[in-house]
């Protein structure tokens, strides 16, 4: 499929993309680290909003910024940023985010100077009564920043074409995942991931054609290949797509996921576009249906679109992919554990750092899926 | 290097502390017995806030916990129950020191054995983890949850986002309990709450004197009260004579431990495992002095050069508080704008750290490198470059504050030791006979 290789090609060569975009457009480049910034705010003042991601090669140049025991996805974003791979990128923002992304955009704004380094804060207890109304006064303030950051103010329309845009992609991108319902998904999980990440630091015009292209082929094409074990991906940040093919590779297809390099990044209505579109916009993030477990306090979302998942999506095991170091995520561990194992559902965690142990984790995963494919065939 | 012996004498409030410690816990099994709510969460915060449901209880997220830290074998066995549900070990160790507590059943079961239920949970969202583990025993325990999110930056937005959700928790604290809020109650909980607060801020910056009247591990234990009475009137009498003992000391030059070779600075939280750490420099005439967590606890003023200074009384700022708004708006001051550390928000740590040591006459540094607190990490090796670019030079040891499986002390004391001695510091009694103070536990 040559338009899956666009894909790949722009989120293997994003530095690039980025910097031929600001030439073209004209505009900035502002780097997030969190899927809770509002990117539809950059976005309307002509500023390509990228996630940060970093590069899975081992390093040594965090040491003096960062302890030893630190998450490998933030440490080696800052890697990244250290090297000078992210110099293109004028401004950074973050809203509340863990305390592992919270050094990363730290160290960065006070030892490579962007000329804007944006930070806020994302309720925790997302559902309480009086977030609405603070989010909403945090995203207008967070809007002026940004048009003075930029030189010019984010007028009405910018503001409606980008959550039109956004709308659209995530429409998408939803499409993209129902497909992976059927009984032969069209298309891997490695590759949906991919284009999930291109999506984060691509212009979303850019990305929405692509995928108008992808969901037009996948419609002609039957999937032939036996999906094998049909698997539930949770994870930390986390964004090796190289350890999700693996994983695929041993006789498992990956249907469905619940990560922010993932389904949570875009799932949920679309950003209602009558009135007010700021409420709309604070609603899509207060309200989204998956939540961070950083941001899943009291009111508990998290876990109930888990299953969710596993009904729509039939799911027969689920792989939890956990960052070494993620505290957030490390919580989640025992509740879906005991509810896993409620349901009859196999559950292999598997913790994960820069680098994959491959030899490990195909000795446990081909278990894992061996295990699931007795168990099926017993039933 | 300062040669100078001093007198030194054991801190008096010492044993006031400590009885109102057996207060605090006495009452924590007894409140069910006299119909009062007990309150479960790490309740550091806002305690002015809940004392509007009168007498409570707050047994944290698990009252055996510094129990546990003076025994390490029993900790551990704690910590394994913990990872025997499944939580890892990159969880913060003091988390899961009270979540293994509320496995074993111990959060919730009196020394007697007697069990009390929790009336609800109680958090502050300044730590994720403090939150999380909200959840773990609102859904373990089957109690109901309120948590007020607290940002971690002082604005006018922050501050009426907590007022708001404080005024939304109280119909849900009546709900909950069934009982009527009571304004007066928390009018005068509030005003004791400012108060010590600004007199604790007062104790600590007393600290600064030549030679200081406490040291760092006086000042670790001294703070419990503040911990759990902040907001009633024995808490007010405790810090009142707690302040004036060491302005006493100051006066009469007693010092802390008899000698002060070099000051040091400590950052980042020690072990609570083995909190002697405090007290490893005295065996070379030296002394750890500040540390931003003990500041922490106190009603500040925060300048932009980084400069700490205790904030003024509600009596001589005259502010009078009337009602529920005054009080609740006092409430949100006193955490938003006054007390927050920069534990949680690294912008200013490093300028902070730097004038602290200054401030406070440090002749160098001490990092506790601590794996089990993630939120306290932030910026620490910033800070570092920060004081040695200053000219302070900084040590550090590794550890995790409740997990001994992840402290080597023989190995903290060889690296502790090895900085003193970079420094020019000899034992004592080594070249001289000189003896250590006893140390005061």
């Amino acid at each position: 499929m040559r338009v899956m290789e666009k894909f790949k090609e722009v989120f293997a060569n994003r530095h690039q993309y980025a910097q031929e975009w600001k030439i073209k457009h004209s505009g900035k480049v502002a780097g997030y680290f969190c899927i809770y910034v509002p990117e539809e705010i950059l976005y309307a003042a002509n500023t390509l909003p990228i996630r940060v991601i970093g590069s899975r090669e081992p390093e040594d140049v965090t040491e003096p910024y960062i302890t030893g025991w630190w998450c490998p996805h933030t440490r080696s974003a800052l890697a990244e940023a250290l090297k000078g791979r992210y110099n293109y990128v004028d401004g950074i923002m973050i809203g509340n985010s863990c305390p592992h992304i919270f050094q990363t955009f730290f160290s960065w704004s006070r030892n490579l100077s962007p000329s804007l380094a944006y930070d806020f804060w994302m309720p925790m207890n997302l559902r309480n009564a009086s977030v609405p109304e603070y989010m909403y006064k945090q995203f207008k303030e967070l809007q002026n920043r940004v048009e003075q950051w930029v030189g010019k103010p984010i007028s009405q329309d910018s503001l409606l074409r980008s959550l039109a845009t956004y709308n659209t992609n995530r429409q998408l991108l939803h499409q993209l995942y129902e497909l992976r319902k059927g009984h032969v998904p069209p298309i891997s999980g490695a590759d949906t991931m991919e284009i999930t990440l291109a999506g984060m630091v691509m212009d979303k015009e850019d990305h929405t054609q692509l995928l108008k292209e992808t969901l037009k082929d996948l419609e002609t094409k039957t999937g032939s290949k036996d999906p094998g074990v049909r698997l539930l991906l949770l994870a930390s940040e986390f964004d090796d797509v190289e350890v999700i093919r693996f994983i695929e590779s041993l006789g498992a297809t990956v249907v469905i996921d619940e990560m922010c390099t993932g389904s949570r990044y875009f799932w949920g209505p679309p950003v209602s576009l009558d009135g007010d579109v700021m409420k709309g916009l604070v609603n899509r993030y207060v309200n989204r249906p998956s939540v961070c477990p950083h941001k899943d306090i009291v009111e508990r979302y998290r876990i109930p679109q888990i299953m969710r998942f596993v009904e729509e999506y039939r799911v027969q095991g689920v792989v939890y992919l956990l960052e070494k170091f993620c505290e957030p995520h490390g919580y989640d561990l025992p509740k879906l554990k005991a509810l896993f194992e409620s349901k009859g559902l196999p559950f292999l965690p598997l913790e994960v750092d820069l680098t994959t142990p491959a030899g490990q984790f195909r000795t446990r995963v081909e278990a894992f899926l061996d295990m699931i494919r007795e168990k099926a065939i017993t039933a | 290097m300062n040669n100078t012996k001093y007198e030194t004498r054991p801190v008096e409030s010492w044993a006031k502390m400590k009885e109102l410690r057996r207060t605090h816990f006495k009452h924590t099994w007894q409140a069910a017995d006299h119909g009062e709510p007990i309150v479960m969460g790490m309740t550091e915060a806002l305690l002015g806030y809940l004392a509007g449901l009168g007498n409570f209880a707050d047994p944290s997220y698990g009252p055996y916990y510094t129990k546990l830290m003076r025994n390490p074998p029993e900790l551990i066995k704690v910590l394994e129950a913990t990872e025997a549900k499944g939580i890892t070990r990159d969880v913060c160790s003091s988390m899961r020191c009270y979540l293994g507590q509320l496995y074993l059943g111990m959060s919730n079961t009196a020394p007697n054995g007697s069990k009390i239920k929790p009336t609800f949970l109680f958090q502050v969202t300044n730590c994720h983890t403090m939150a999380q583990t909200g959840n773990v025993f609102s859904e373990y325990l089957d109690v109901p949850y309120l948590s007020i999110d607290l940002p971690y930056d002082d604005t006018p937005l922050a501050r009426d986002y907590v007022y708001q959700q404080m005024v939304e928790g109280i119909p849900w604290i009546e709900k909950v309990t069934g009982r009527p809020y009571d304004d007066e109650k928390l009018i005068e909980a509030v005003k004791y709450e400012w108060e010590t607060m600004v007199l604790w801020a007062k104790i600590v910056a007393s600290t600064r004197a030549i030679p200081t009247p406490l040291d760092l591990r006086h000042l670790w234990s001294l703070r419990m009260p503040m911990l759990t009475m902040r907001h009633k009137k024995e808490g007010v009498e405790y810090c009142r004579m707690l302040y004036d003992e060491t302005q006493w000391r100051i006066k009469n030059n007693i010092s802390a431990r008899g000698m002060e070779r070099m000051r040091f600075l400590h950052e980042g939280f020690p072990p609570y495992h083995y909190i002697a750490i405090l007290k490893q420099p005295n065996e070379y005439g030296a002394i750890f002095v500040i540390m931003e967590n003990s500041q922490g606890h106190g009603a500040w003023d925060r300048y932009a050069d980084g400069t700490w200074e205790p904030t003024k009384t509600l009596k001589e700022l005259g502010r009078e508080i009337r009602t529920r708004e005054d009080a609740l708006r006092a409430e949100v001051e006193l955490y938003v704008t006054y007390m927050m550390s920069s534990t949680w928000y690294p912008k200013y740590r490093a300028t902070e750290a730097v004038k602290r040591a200054k401030d406070w006459h440090c002749d160098a540094a001490v990092l506790g490198l601590d794996r089990g607190c993630h939120g306290y990490q932030v910026s620490i090796m910033e800070t570092k470059r920060e004081l040695q670019k200053a000219g302070f030079p900084v040590g550090s040891y590794e550890h995790s504050q409740s997990d001994p499986r992840e402290f080597s002390l023989t190995q903290t004391l060889d690296r502790l030791e090895s900085f003193m001695e970079s420094l020019g510091l000899t034992r004592i009694g080594e070249a001289s006979g000189e003896k250590a103070e006893e140390a005061i536990d």
